[in-house]
């Protein structure tokens, strides 16, 4: 994944991890906690930097709504500070607020009336980045866009079709790469019962996506 | 390639839904933003949000004492509320109070019995 540098992301992504690699250290996490905890507002504002794009995947994918998401982020970081005095250091603060995060999400969805909304107009930044649909010249070419467009729509209507505990198995596993071990940590549950909702989401939503299968 | 690992391939393009440049940056300015307003306006309510506070701090505990000190505060509510508006302060309202008067001459004082016991 490339992550374009300016002057204002230049912070950003000195604290942005890889999708596909391992969350930041633990100890510069503890001294941060320590120090927000203290008062130090920047302590923490250095954590929301950190886990921001992470947990912002996660709402989203969950959401599949960008404003819902914003609000809800918010509210997310709010919570964690109010929080931090019951943080006791038994997992990682990374575990921790994913869980926080993940719960709050789980609330989100079940008190929301309307049906979760998907706008193609606010997405910045879709799949035609992906390697493989570079190297198609999917991002160039106008007829293959709207394939490409109909596809993520097609994405996120399937997995809007999952129950809660299934998307967020799939969003955590599969979309950020997060280890079984770890997804059954932050929503305690059993490893094995991880496994099983990865299982069956993944043929429900086999059904839902059956005609892009095969290209 | 299995179904599995086709299915899965098709949601890691998921990966790629970004928002837009600078959304981060702005997010952390909207967070300070609203911390800083939610700190002023913690100020006013300082003692109480600090209640709050420490009973959060405390857990389920917290939440045992809190209804403890909320029921120990009913009742006496209770006990001390006035009757009504008419309680203390109307005299006519009072309970009454038997006070003998003093003694005092009969107005109409028994006839007087000869001490021979003669009748009339």
């Amino acid at each position: 994944m490339t992550v374009t540098k300016g002057a204002r992301s230049a912070k950003i992504t000195d604290f942005m991890p890889d999708e596909s690699t391992n969350r930041p250290a633990p100890d510069s996490d503890a001294d941060l906690v320590g120090r927000a905890r203290d008062g130090e507002m920047a302590a923490f504002d250095e954590l929301v930097v950190k886990y921001s794009p992470r947990l912002y995947g996660m709402v989203y994918h969950m959401t599949s709504n960008k404003e819902d998401t914003h609000d809800l982020l918010q509210d997310i970081f709010a919570k964690a500070y109010r929080s931090l005095s019951r943080f006791k250091g038994k997992s990682s603060f990374y575990t921790w607020i994913y869980a926080i995060g993940t719960n709050m999400t789980f609330n989100f969805l079940r008190k929301r009336k309307r049906r979760a909304t998907w706008s193609l107009d606010h997405v910045d930044s879709g799949i035609q980045n992906d390697e493989a649909m570079v190297d198609l010249g999917y991002a160039s070419n106008p007829r293959h866009q709207s394939d490409v467009n109909e596809l993520q729509k097609k994405l996120n209507e399937a997995m809007q079709s999952l129950s809660e505990d299934h998307r967020a198995v799939v969003t955590m596993y599969d979309i950020q790469g997060i280890p079984h071990a770890e997804i059954s940590k932050i929503l305690n549950v059993s490893e094995g019962t991880v496994r099983s909702r990865l299982f069956y989401a993944h043929k429900q939503l086999q059904g839902h996506l059956a005609e892009f299968m095969s290209s | 390639m299995t179904e599995e690992e086709k299915i899965q391939r098709l949601i890691r393009l998921k990966r790629h839904e970004k928002p837009r440049e600078g959304y981060f940056e702005d997010f952390l300015e909207e967070f300070q933003s609203r911390h800083e307003q939610e700190s002023g306006s913690a100020k006013s309510g300082a003692k109480t949000w600090s209640l709050a506070g420490w009973f959060r701090g405390k857990g389920t505990s917290g939440w045992v004492l809190g209804s403890g000190l909320a029921y120990a505060a009913l009742v006496i509510l209770i006990l001390w509320w006035p009757k009504g508006p008419e309680s203390g302060t109307d005299q006519s309202r009072q309970p009454v109070i038997y006070e003998p008067k003093p003694e005092q001459g009969p107005k109409n004082p028994p006839p007087e019995v000869p001490p021979s016991g003669k009748e009339f």
